[in-house]
């Protein structure tokens, strides 16, 4: 008999329960181990075991009917080959389009000058970089670029990273996405985006800034405690001078003399006098070679594609391949995505909301949803695109950001786009419906739309609860009856606002 | 006259028990009380400053001669020129953007401990934030926040769901542990929006989808109970009082909103709000410009809530805090970069106001740490303070572990539990 999920919690969820009160009460300051993994257990029930389904879920912006099948078909291995070359893979449907509508994708930092019309400039980059999630069929590549949007965060918001964005999105994190991480580090550190934003652009030999080399060293390689000092940060600041933009063209440039051409010492290294721009690349080469890096950069990918707090076991592995493919991308996450850790680690991601609202107009197979229209859903759900101010990124954690407020907003958000409120997102109710057949029961629609939105099935108490919601308790449900017919996007809320939809 | 709090109290007669007995026509009837009682101390009011606010700006010592010569572009010029800083004590100044806080200053009802801070060294935003507000620097083995540890071991009957509110769209790690806390941005659109007809029945269908023991269910629940709560109490019927002026700025609007769940009494015990944005590594500003940009919202912030909340502020406490501050020596950007040593500030009805705290450790080159203001109090027994005399929560030791405890500043007046009116009035019925 398949257990339910209450009656899972009743008996395996028990444990869950007593680490809960464990850390709570009295010695709820001696808890040891980070929260989220203490409080979510039994989660699993929620989100079955199907391999393939998980890798979409992680490994993709949302599974869809057809990718599921696809993957099916083909198989993980297979699907992975080919998502970690996208170059294969053919996505001039999304391209040519994107290229069509948003103009400023393509322009270089004196034409978007001139332009002079920033709100046009984010509304393009943001609803190009939507539609690509929805729609590329280079799911990973998406992904992995929204990934080091975040792990190389800039703030939109930040004067002339509102030019420059667009320059870094295009020519840092899409050049280089599934590259080495040397590549995506060096092309990030020439970024005029990142040099404007952490402050570099303005240090010189008299008046180093030290923001960007902090930065490098705790959010970019090293991580806080990847062994590096106080004086290290200077250091690196020193080595770093003259890294700046050029005014005319708005590019990257070496200002000889703005840089410090002594000798510095960097993680015990020395950086010998008379030197210029290469003493820089070999402090990129250093910080990208050291063995913290390895384990952060791991650590991290682990986090955004594990869980939260992602084991030991596949840590290592990836950083282990990190290390024996100096850094190589696809390499890496290769090494993730197919590790018995990766497997084991069903219903311990939550979507981030970038996540939640690409799946959500992945799963209902909206066509040509507006990029803007699902953007401003972000907003609502505060992690509008490139809008962190901090260069931490986005966290990568659910219990940073699902809480009581974010909660109801995705509740908010599921009603708004199932209700056909949200203006250029449709969703294709007379696909659906001839799908289903002249006169479907209850049964039959209710379970259609589970499998459309949630692609498994659910536990029966639930499915019960949703059964009495289509039918009033009961009192019947006739699709062609328009008063019955207006639960059916009611039924679609439910199920995007329901749990299962939450888990990644 | 100028009405402040203490006078508003001296002329309505009594103290705590005016607005109970004598209900002024201005206050509205409570709609709604929690079945178990409010808080047992204070209501206690946090404010994160995010990004490392300059303290030295802030709060000045313009009796430093270093001060001055150490800060050519971005200083505060002395109290008796143009512009200058509003004279404190004789060695401190309020930047000229803080001006609305002088009368509260005046008044007793406002102190700043200088010099204070969290001795961790890191100078990471991250980092510095994250242990200041867990309440254990350089420690990452103890996950929980210092205010869910203080509502965990406080004694109370309060179950209100509204005893921790952090006016933020994520909740501060200081309220994450055991005691749930709610995220909450806008109290009027805290509903679900959807087809009239159907809304009742789609939201009793969520709920019950919602009922498991796993995290995500517990947050759901939670939102439930906050949302049925919220329509009962009805916090958006309070206006603001006595002439007060919330900004439209985020700052401005969450602490409006905490003043309203406050009148409408529905157990507030701590709430959270963040004012960001102090990072100002270049063109920091000095009587104007950036930084004085963001202490007029804060004033102004500070003020409003004071006026509104004036007849409330004997049980109410107010801190701000920032990850840690800023170098003394400004940069060659008209900045500063990431410092040690900063100011708090202190605001309530039980404050013994009208001082600077603090053991100025001074600017010569030999008192500073690395370069930066040293710190002589650390954060930790401020709040030790207010956690014991004014929350009346007496395990220190759970709500700051590894911290071992020093003499209190005597910032803070004991809170006497008699304010409890009820052993005042006869029995009826």
């Amino acid at each position: 008999m398949p257990l339910t999920r209450r009656e899972f919690f009743k008996a395996g969820g028990a444990a869950a329960l007593t680490l809960g009160i464990a850390c709570a009460g009295g010695k709820g300051t001696q808890a040891r181990t980070p929260r989220p993994v203490i409080r979510w257990r039994g989660s699993a029930a929620t989100v079955p075991i199907d391999p393939e389904l998980h890798l979409l879920r992680r490994a993709s912006f949302g599974p869809t009917r057809a990718e599921l099948a696809r993957v099916r078909r083909m198989g993980i291995e297979a699907w992975l080959d080919e998502q970690l070359d996208p170059d294969t893979i053919d996505d001039s449907a999304v391209e040519d389009r994107i290229a069509r509508r948003y103009e400023t994708l393509g322009m270089d930092p004196p034409e978007l000058q001139a332009l002079d019309d920033f709100i046009r400039i984010r509304r393009e980059l943001v609803g190009a970089t939507v539609e690509r999630a929805v729609y590329s069929r280079r799911q990973l590549f998406q992904v992995m670029v929204d990934y080091w949007s975040n792990h190389f965060s800039v703030y939109w918001g930040d004067g002339p990273v509102r030019i420059m964005k667009t320059v870094e999105d295009r020519d840092v994190m899409r050049t280089y996405a599934m590259t080495t991480f040397r590549q995506i580090l060096g092309a990030d550190a020439h970024s005029p985006a990142m040099l404007l934003y952490l402050d570099n652009a303005r240090s010189s030999a008299e008046a180093p800034n030290e923001n960007y080399a902090r930065e490098i060293m705790e959010l970019h390689t090293l991580g806080v405690e990847g062994g590096y000092t106080e004086q290290d940060v200077k250091e690196l600041a020193r080595i770093l001078t003259g890294w700046t933009v050029d005014r005319r063209t708005g590019t990257f440039t070496f200002a000889a003399r703005r840089h410090d051409w002594e000798a510095k010492t960097l993680l015990g290294r020395t950086f010998p006098a008379d030197r210029g721009l290469e003493e820089g690349e070999e402090a990129l080469d250093l910080l990208a070679q050291h063995p913290s890096t390895s384990r952060y950069v791991a650590h991290r990918l682990c986090v955004r594609f594990v869980a939260d707090d992602p084991p030991e076991g596949v840590v290592n592995a990836a950083a282990q391949t990190f290390r024996d493919t100096d850094g190589n991308i696809p390499a890496t996450l290769r090494t993730i995505f197919t590790h018995a850790d990766f497997q084991a680690s069903v219903g311990q991601k939550l979507r981030r909301p970038f996540d939640y609202v690409a799946a959500a107009a992945r799963t209902l197979e909206i066509p040509n949803a507006s990029g803007n229209t699902l953007a401003r859903a972000l907003r609502l759900l505060d992690q509008s695109l490139f809008d962190w101010p901090t260069p931490d990124g986005y966290p990568d954690d659910a219990a940073s950001w699902i809480n009581t407020n974010a909660l109801l907003a995705r509740w908010n958000i599921a009603l708004a786009l199932a209700e056909g409120r949200a203006r250029g997102v449709s969703i294709p109710w007379t696909t659906f419906r001839a799908e289903l057949g002249d006169s479907p029961t209850a049964e039959e629609t209710l379970d259609f739309f589970i499998d459309l939105v949630l692609h498994h099935a659910i536990d029966s108490d639930d499915r019960a609860q949703l059964l009495a919601y289509l039918t009033h308790d009961g009192q019947g449900f006739d699709i062609n009856d328009p008063e019955h017919a207006r639960r059916v996007p009611e039924l679609v809320a439910l199920l995007l606002a329901s749990p299962y939809f939450q888990w990644r | 006259m100028h009405l402040t709090r203490r006078n508003f109290l001296k002329l309505s007669g009594l103290t705590a028990l005016a607005g109970v007995m004598d209900r002024p026509a201005w206050m509205p009837r409570m709609a709604f009380r929690p079945a178990a009682g409010g808080p047992a101390g204070d209501i206690l009011i946090c404010i994160f400053l995010r990004g490392a606010m300059d303290g030295l700006n802030a709060i000045v010592p313009h009796a430093e001669t270093r001060y001055h010569d150490l800060r050519p572009t971005i200083r505060i010029p002395d109290p008796d020129q143009a512009n200058g800083a509003i004279d404190l004590d004789g060695f401190f100044g309020l930047h000229p953007a803080l001006e609305p806080l002088k009368d509260i200053y005046a008044e007793g009802d406002l102190a700043f401990i200088h010099a204070s801070g969290s001795p961790d060294p890191s100078r990471s935003h991250f980092d510095a934030q994250d242990f200041m507000e867990r309440g254990v620097p350089g420690n990452k083995t103890i996950s929980s926040g210092w205010l869910a540890r203080h509502l965990a071991s406080v004694g109370t009957t309060n179950d209100s769901p509204f005893r921790a509110v952090g006016m933020a769209s994520i909740l501060q790690t200081s309220l994450h542990g055991p005691v749930p806390a709610i995220a909450l941005k806008s109290i009027a659109d805290f509903h679900l929006n959807g087809n009239e007809q159907e809304i009742a029945r789609v939201q009793q269908t969520l709920q019950s989808l919602y009922l498991g023991d796993n995290w995500l269910d517990q947050e759901g629940q939670q939102v439930f109970q906050a949302i049925d709560f919220l329509a009962q109490a009805d916090p958006s019927q309070y206006e603001p009082q006595h002439g007060a002026e919330y900004g439209e700025d985020f700052f401005g609007l969450g602490l409006k909103q905490i003043a309203q769940i406050i009148r409408a009494d529905m157990g507030l015990e701590v709430a959270c709000i963040d004012l960001g944005g102090w990072d100002t590594h270049a063109n920091q500003g000095s009587v104007e410009g950036a930084m004085a940009a963001l202490l007029t919202e804060l004033a102004a912030g500070l003020n409003a809530f004071y006026t509104d909340l004036q007849e409330e502020f004997h049980r109410i406490t107010l801190v701000t805090m920032s990850e840690f501050g800023r170098r003394v020596q400004e940069n060659a950007s008209q900045g500063t970069d990431h410092g040690h040593g900063n100011v708090m500030f202190l605001m309530g009805g039980g404050v013994n106001g009208s001082r600077v705290y603090g053991d100025w450790p001074g600017l010569e080159e030999e008192n500073l740490d690395r370069g930066d203001l040293a710190i002589t109090t650390d954060y930790r027994t401020v709040l030790s303070e207010i956690v014991q005399k004014r929350l009346l929560n007496d395990h220190l030791a759970q709500v700051f572990p590894d911290f071992e405890q020093t003499p209190f500043l005597s910032l803070v007046q004991d809170r006497s539990p008699s304010l409890d009116y009820h052993q005042f009035l006869p029995r009826v019925g």
